[in-house]
């Protein structure tokens, strides 16, 4: 029998003290959740076992864990000392055996690692959050890894120097899969946000080096801090984005032939409130975690549980989690040319509208859509059916026809506001708030509209309502400070209207309290002709009561089998789909949708 | 973070120098007050405070904070709250390494405030500053 010392990090010290027989891990604590692996909590003479009893999705996610590959300052390490620090034969065993890997080294924070992932002797400046509190989490082991500043001059100089041996690790040895720049975010008052983000007194000491240098590199900005001392928001977050930058450079500058791109992961459980959540038993629940895991979807952000406790996230919110990181869907989170939609015959989340904005700033998206009752609306009629995404200028060509596109007036500049028109004009379908937009914009459009001959509907509703169409291209403006004076029943009608427009197909799912659940989509394969794709909804009940579902028919849809029923009983009427779930049951079912 | 009858209180302290820098302007704000079940609901604040609607609670000096933090206690039938500032959370967070001493941090480091008799006994940082 192998025993095997587990690795502590920081709590090095102290588990020697603690530990005076070795301790056997537990089978699974090597992989934390979905297709992440931690090469350091088992020996590497284990590594081939683990890997080739895994059946989980690919690629396997590596996270490098620098504080395992420097415990000292003066030392680095790939398997010169220690070789559970052999990166190579970790790929060598992965590729033998046709499992695919890819690499991530932390850009920031990685809570899921002791320290935030820093060596113990970088962490000295714990990071704050906006409330002044020390940023911590709970690991899936149930131990606190406090977070520290990566603001700190000393992290980034040793980081630099970390990412130059890695570099020259990989090149010498052969090392040839992705490596990944990873960011970590957490939800906090159902916002995502970066763990990079801080307020600590280092945070603040590097800000104000920062402003005295724009005295003599950019005075105007100054001024204008001077003028208006909001502005300070502003260049805090320059600076911020600045130094994530350089973390950034100092992995394409070492490692220019392996860095692939950047992998953004929402850790589910690990915003302020989880921590004290988490360590309450009767506070903790799992239908907190589908939000969170939905939230993260909708953003575009890579979700992992991998710091919850397994046997917190047995049943329900494990299938549904499993659901939702799949290959085809994980791939989709990379930005490498190679894993592109590959097969369009996987399931993808499936979604009927995409909020845009510049991702620049302090615009709160939650805000923005709470104002205007669309995330009333949303979550009343198509929860989670909606993507938001900071990428302003898409590719027109790539743009889904079928998505609805929401745009806030006072983000845009002016190539995105023409951007927008080109949508319109390309047959998209487009929302407009024009609320706060500058006046030339206004302008602008009225002359387009004229120019174009473009008939024009006025309406009051509420909000002053255009309407105009070009084809199939239809752009709505509205302004959504007024519909923010009016009842929430009032503002959820006015996008009743407004989308009933847009003729969304959808079936109208009437679910209780506490039920769960999510769409997806695929093309439909050549035995599915009569259908145009296939939608795949999974309801969830993590509750302890019996809940109800109804699906009402519709005659653009039909159904086609039921899969994944644990709990559950499902009877079909001519009326509609009747769902009764258990607790903790679940179901899958499949629609064949098509057009008439 | 333990019993039923208990509240917790996570609160940030700011001191900062009034406008005619006369003397320093302290603001007490309760960033968290939750129970083993979850936070407090606004109905129960509202027992305390009958003016509150969700907003920020604030107060200019420690003692308003805890006449409002007996009267919560009082009118929701909890037995007692303990207290914790940012900054001594923040440095007893460096103590705790596990869940089990997570659950410690508001007894060992916080500051107790009893419901009936309205009294408050001090508990670590308490007894040192």
């Amino acid at each position: 029998m192998i025993f095997y010392l587990e690795y502590k990090n920081s709590y090095w010290e102290e588990s020697l003290q603690e530990l005076t027989t070795p301790e056997m891990k537990d089978s699974d604590a090597v992989f934390p959740g979905e297709n992440w692996f931690y090469y350091w909590r088992t020996s590497p003479s284990l590594w081939e076992n683990k890997l080739e009893n895994y059946t989980g999705p690919l690629p396997l996610f590596v996270p490098i864990n620098w504080p395992l590959h420097s415990e000292h300052q003066d030392q680095i390490d790939f398997g010169q000392i220690k070789p559970e620090t052999d990166l190579k034969r970790l790929e060598n065993i992965a590729k033998k055996l046709g499992k695919e890997i890819i690499f991530t080294i932390p850009v920031g924070p990685a809570p899921f690692l002791v320290n935030g992932g820093l060596p113990s002797y970088l962490a000295r400046s714990l990071s704050i959050n906006n409330d002044g509190i020390a940023i911590s989490v709970l690991d899936d082991a149930d131990r606190v890894n406090r977070v520290y500043s990566y603001y700190d001059p000393r992290v980034f100089q040793a980081f630099r120097k970390f990412m130059y041996h890695l570099g020259q690790y990989f090149t010498q040895s052969g090392v040839s899969s992705s490596l990944y720049a990873l960011e970590s975010f957490r939800i906090e008052e159902e916002c995502l946000i970066s763990f990079f983000k801080d307020h600590s007194q280092v945070f603040d000491g590097g800000f104000n080096r920062y402003i005295k240098q724009l005295q003599d590199t950019e005075p105007l900005k100054i001024e204008k801090l001077i003028e208006n001392p909001v502005y300070e928001k502003d260049l805090k977050l320059e600076y911020s984005q600045l130094i994530q930058g350089l973390y950034l450079s100092s992995i394409s500058e070492f490692l220019p032939g392996s860095f692939s791109g950047e992998l953004k992961i929402c850790l589910l459980g690990s915003g302020s409130v989880d921590l004290f959540k988490r360590s309450s038993d009767f506070w903790e629940n799992q239908s907190d975690y589908f939000k969170s895991l939905m939230k993260s979807i909708v953003n575009g952000i890579c979700p992992t549980s991998i710091l919850i406790n397994p046997k917190k996230k047995e049943g329900v919110f494990s299938k549904a989690i499993s659901n939702l990181t799949s290959n085809s869907i994980l791939k989709t989170y990379l930005s490498e040319d190679d894993y592109t939609d590959d097969s369009s015959l996987s399931f993808k989340p499936l979604f009927f509208f995409e909020l845009h904005d510049g991702g620049e700033g302090h615009f709160s998206f939650e805000k923005a859509m709470e104002i205007s009752g669309l995330k009333y609306f949303f979550e009343k009629e198509f929860p989670w059916a909606y993507r938001i995404t900071n990428r302003l200028n898409l590719n027109i060509d790539e743009i889904e026809e079928k998505v609805v596109h929401f745009y806030f007036g006072s983000r845009l500049n002016q190539e995105q506001f023409n951007h927008v028109l080109k949508m319109f004009m390309n047959g998209n379908k487009v929302f407009l708030d024009i609320n706060k937009i500058s006046s030339k914009f206004l302008n602008k459009l009225e002359v387009f509209f004229t120019e174009n001959n473009i008939a024009v509907e006025k309406i009051n509703y509420i909000s002053q309502v255009t309407k105009a169409s070009l084809g199939e291209g239809l752009i709505v403006t509205y302004d959504s400070e007024k519909l923010g004076h009016t009842s929430l029943t009032k503002r959820s009608s006015f996008w009743d209207s407004m989308v009933s427009y847009l003729e969304v197909k959808q079936l109208k799912v009437q679910a209780e309290d506490g039920v769960e659940y999510f769409w997806k989509v695929r093309s439909s394969n050549s035995y599915e002709l009569n259908y145009e794709e296939v939608r795949r909804v999974s309801f969830f009940n993590p509750t302890s009561y019996k809940r109800k579902v109804h699906i009402v028919s519709s005659h653009n849809f039909a159904f086609s089998k039921t899969i994944d029923q644990h709990r559950v009983e499902v009877n079909s009427t001519p009326i509609g789909i009747d769902i009764l779930l258990l607790p903790g049951g679940m179901v899958t079912l499949d629609f064949g949708y098509f057009e008439g | 973070m333990k019993n039923r009858d208990e509240i917790y209180v996570l609160y940030r302290f700011t001191g900062s120098q009034s406008e005619n820098q006369s003397h320093i302007e302290s603001k007490y704000r309760l960033i968290l007050v939750f129970n083993i079940n979850g936070l407090l609901t606004s109905s129960e604040l509202k027992k305390a405070n009958e003016d509150y609607h969700g907003q920020v609670i604030e107060f200019s000096t420690k003692e308003l904070m805890t006449q409002f933090l007996i009267k919560l206690i009082d009118e929701n039938n909890y037995s007692r709250a303990y207290l914790l500032a940012n900054n001594d959370f923040n440095i007893a967070i460096e103590s705790a390494h596990n869940l089990s001493k997570l659950k410690e941090l508001f007894y060992e480091y916080g500051f107790m405030i009893e419901a009936d008799k309205s009294k408050s006994t001090k508990s670590f940082f308490g007894k040192i500053f």
